[in-house]
């Protein structure tokens, strides 16, 4: 079968997935971390297959993902503060 | 001579500067995007009292098929910039054309969501700023990725443009599906109507 077609085929078994996990009665926070690891995922895929990422040479990957994987990580910071800020609310 | 990438004249990358350049919009698009899906759920966590307005059905089966038209669509696009490199023209517009096809059939059934939701009254009205300003800049990109798809298998069908061309349309296309996947679970799948609060 074809490289791309099977891309295609496991995008469309890990949406299917995320989907059938959206009505588990699962905390919040395990909720996000799953949904958010499945479309990162997703995204290497399409990355890496569809946008050709994964055959380009390897100073294209290290001039561009670094940068926005540290922009990611620097604006992950700021979740844990949402959980803080409920607790903060004035009764 | 001792001639390094740094020299000039040379392409550090090995590809050409207006793929480098496709490629430096997706990455300023997606700091873009991540800022505001980072906002959309820093505000989802810290509100209580965040709607959950999406039934299985309509709402996260349209999405689902939403997903679904636009992963084909990437699969389309592959196979127009393959043909494309294959020389072969008129396979390459076939597929550029169902490309831009789906992304026409993506807005039409985001627009009817819309429609739905817009006759809604949220109790938290973060909810609906957050989520049509998302929404909204994403149907953007897939409108404007339509029409740019759309000239772009005008000419090639004219004889004009080349196989990087193709390549060059097909990275902005697959980017703005990468975008809807982490759009689909943070927004609809995070505040289904019958799942965890």
């Amino acid at each position: 079968m074809n490289t791309n077609l099977r891309v295609w085929l496991a995008l469309l078994a890990l949406t299917a997935i995320e989907v059938a996990l959206a009505y588990l009665q699962v905390p919040q926070a395990w909720m996000l971390l799953a949904l958010v690891g499945l479309s990162t995922v997703k995204a290497l895929l399409i990355g890496g297959w569809f946008m050709h990422l994964k055959f380009e040479r390897r100073s294209l990957f290290v001039a561009l993902i670094p940068t926005l994987t540290v922009f990611i990580l620097l604006l992950l910071g700021f979740l844990p503060d949402a959980t803080r800020a409920l607790e903060m609310r004035p009764q | 001579m001792n001639v390094t990438a740094w020299s000039g004249g040379t392409r550090p990358f090995a590809i050409g500067s207006k793929k480098l350049g496709m490629w430096l919009f997706v990455i300023s698009d997606s700091l873009t995007f991540a800022t505001l899906l980072m906002v959309y759920t820093y505000l989802r966590i810290a509100t209580p009292t965040w709607p959950h307005p999406f039934a299985f059905s309509p709402s996260i089966l349209f999405a689902s098929l939403m997903t679904f038209v636009l992963l084909s669509s990437s699969l389309a696009m592959v196979t127009a910039v393959h043909a494309m490199q294959q020389g072969d023209r008129i396979s390459a517009v076939r597929w550029i054309f169902t490309t831009a096809a789906c992304g026409v059939g993506f807005i039409v059934l985001h627009a009817m969501e819309w429609a739905r939701l817009l006759k809604e009254t949220f109790t938290e009205p973060l909810f609906g700023a957050t989520f049509f300003t998302i929404t909204g800049l994403h149907m953007t990109h897939v409108a404007i990725g339509a029409i740019y798809l759309t000239v772009i298998g005008t000419g090639v069908a004219r004889g004009k443009f080349t196989a990087e061309d193709v390549e060059v349309s097909g990275l902005y296309w697959h980017f703005v599906d990468l975008v809807w996947m982490f759009v689909f679970p943070l927004i609809y799948l995070m505040s289904v109507s019958g799942g965890p609060r």
